[in-house]
């Protein structure tokens, strides 16, 4: 059964248009001008129960406008959503129980207190039993190592720990279906194997649909086997990942390294992409033939002394959508702390 | 959201402010010097003038501590989440609150819950009740109840007009004028409103209801002079407070459901 269904969704953002001069900010109080920025326009896409599905696209691509109305936060301008069987921003409460949702830059953690007291705050606020709450709180200890800091006040975990916690707080309740928006960002390689290790374990094991919006295309690779992929608005691909890597040609890069500088060689097939004299490196499709025919064929002419073989990445696919589109490389911005103690009073 | 749940997120804020210890007492501090410096003043009027509008030292103080008694239970939970209202929807911070399975408005105010105001409660707390110790007003079992219920009602009006505010933060800019607006209205308030002319009175009792409050409730209790205003209208005073917090209410619904997000 489909746990997400989404058909015709459309979002608009009216900006009320703003003028310049000495009576600009006069003329922009009073006039009703505005202008319609088409954030999200009719995408479609269902998603089954269990799956893992990887959302990109570049900055402004309409990612976290989908998120938000998926989760009921934002309410669609036309289309329809259907969220285990609910309109999400009709039922936001019921909606609630069933998905658990971690912002990588937003933290739900109290700052300054233990994390195993968000995490008993968690256990109220959603009413779980106190039979669930240990079983499910045991399961994210065991695999996600969180004893070493569960008594630790957050402001004084790393990131990897605090994201860590963010995502066994968002399990506590047993959610059926879980988004991530940038779980992974600003966090070391480890502290990334261990975030996506977890998000494969929990999806595969424990059958819990995953809708993650990434900057960083491994944790597609490793997590997701479905990309759906949005710019400006529209969805521009939706299938797997292998089929994403099977229609650019499932070209190789081989890099070669010659015995001596053959200069300019012939290469059958192949795309000479970087020369460094004996340092050579060639783009091979694979309809061309095998890899190992063309590599002896060369290798007969011109001594090799030494060869590596890589796929192309989804990412180099993915940049180069972008860049057609004049988009750049995401950034990180500032972490905002919510939870963040507040001491004013008047 | 039930009691215990909100008592849940009180204690968590009490905890977490404990972890700043010296800051929290030294806030709590500085609260009590500041208003304490109001009360002084007030103490300095009627020791030239004797009474203020017929009321003595001790009614002045009841007065003003019933205004300040009532503005830190309705800020204690409105104030922090309405001043940063329009901060919070604009760094997307108030999204967590619309996914949990709980009304916005009550996990905003529960999660902000400030116990910063315990200040205001115990200094205005315990002059209010030296003040009740020095009056010799004849209580009954009526005028008590009605005290304790205005109390309440009073909270709520505070309660009220913060939210009003903050949720109009969301739909028009530069909302701090009208905090600052506020905060300059409740001066009138330390002093019985009948002293002031027409206008002021009649703004305070119906744009602005503030005079149900302190003054409308005191005067029908102490049976003083309400001015230009019917006193019968005083009898209202339990009503206006819930009638108000439920249209600031609606207000915030409509101002968060207006919320279109900070962008994708």
């Amino acid at each position: 059964m489909a746990i997400v269904e989404v058909s015709g969704l459309n979002k608009e953002f009216r900006r009320n248009r703003r003028y310049q001069g000495a009576f600009g900010a006069v003329r922009t109080l009073f006039s009703r001008e505005y202008t319609v920025h088409h954030a999200v326009q009719d995408v479609n896409f269902s998603i089954e129960e269990g799956e893992a599905v990887g959302y990109v696209g570049p900055n402004g691509a309409g990612k976290s406008t989908t998120i938000k109305m998926l989760t009921g936060i934002l309410v669609p301008t036309s289309g329809e959503i259907l969220v285990d069987g609910r309109v999400p921003h009709q039922h936001r409460q019921e909606n609630a129980k069933v998905l658990g949702a971690v912002f990588g830059q937003r933290s739900q953690l109290w700052w300054d207190l233990p994390v195993s007291d968000s995490f008993e705050l968690h256990q109220h606020v959603y009413g779980i039993s106190d039979d669930n709450y240990r079983r499910t709180l045991g399961f994210c200890r065991e695999v996600l190592q969180l004893d070493s800091f569960l008594q630790a006040p957050v402001r004084q975990l790393s990131l990897g720990q605090r994201m860590r916690a963010e995502m066994a707080m968002a399990l506590l309740h047993e959610p059926k279906l879980l988004f991530l928006d940038e779980p992974t960002i600003g966090l070391d390689v480890l502290a990334k194997d261990r975030i996506r290790e977890f998000l494969r374990t929990i999806n595969r094991e424990r059958n819990v649909t995953i809708i993650l919006t990434t900057h960083d295309l491994k944790d597609i690779e490793e997590i997701c086997p479905r990309l759906i992929m949005i710019n400006q608005g529209q969805v521009m691909f939706d299938n797997t990942v292998a089929h994403l890597k099977s229609t650019v040609g499932d070209e190789r890069e081989i890099k070669i390294e010659f015995v001596s500088d053959p200069g300019s060689i012939e290469l059958m097939g192949g795309n000479l992409v970087r020369d460094e004299g004996a340092r050579k490196t060639i783009r091979f499709a694979q309809d061309h033939g095998s890899v190992m025919t063309f590599l002896s064929d060369v290798d007969s002419r011109y001594p090799i002394k030494d060869v590596s073989i890589e796929e192309v990445s989804i990412e180099d696919v993915i940049r180069k959508l972008y860049i057609q589109t004049g988009q750049n490389a995401p950034d990180e911005s500032e972490l905002d702390i919510w939870s963040r103690h507040r001491a004013v009073t008047r | 959201m039930n009691m215990s749940l909100f008592l849940h997120y009180a204690r968590l804020r009490m905890k977490e402010r404990m972890e700043y210890r010296a800051a929290f007492i030294l806030g709590v501090f500085a609260q009590i010097v500041g208003y304490g410096a109001t009360y002084f003043v007030l103490w300095l009027t009627l020791q030239k003038f004797e009474t203020i509008g017929g009321w003595n030292w001790p009614e002045i103080a009841l007065l003003y501590s019933l205004n300040v008694l009532t503005y830190a239970i309705g800020a204690a939970y409105t104030y922090t989440p309405m001043t940063e209202l329009e901060q919070l929807v604009q760094k997307g911070t108030f999204d967590p609150v619309l996914i949990r399975p709980n009304n916005p408005f009550m996990t905003l105010t529960a999660q902000m819950f400030n116990v910063g105001y315990l200040a205001h409660i115990l200094l205005s707390g315990g002059i209010l009740v030296w003040s009740l110790s020095r009056l010799d007003a004849d209580w009954t079992f009526g005028k008590a109840a009605f005290l304790m219920i205005s109390v309440l009602s009073g909270a709520c009006m505070h309660a009220a007009l913060l939210t009003l505010i903050g949720s109009a933060s969301l739909v028009i800019v530069r909302a701090e004028v009208l905090f600052r607006f506020n905060y300059s209205l409740q001066e009138f308030i330390s002093y019985p409103v009948s002293i002031f002319g027409p206008a002021i009175q009649i703004l305070l009792t119906t744009i602005v209801p503030l005079a149900f409050i302190n003054f409308l409730p005191l005067a029908l209790i102490l049976n003083k002079d309400t001015g230009i205003i019917p006193r019968e209208i005083a009898w209202l005073t339990p009503i206006v407070g819930p009638v108000l917090m439920w249209l600031a209410y609606r207000t915030f619904q409509v101002c968060t459901n207006r919320y279109q997000g900070a962008g994708g």
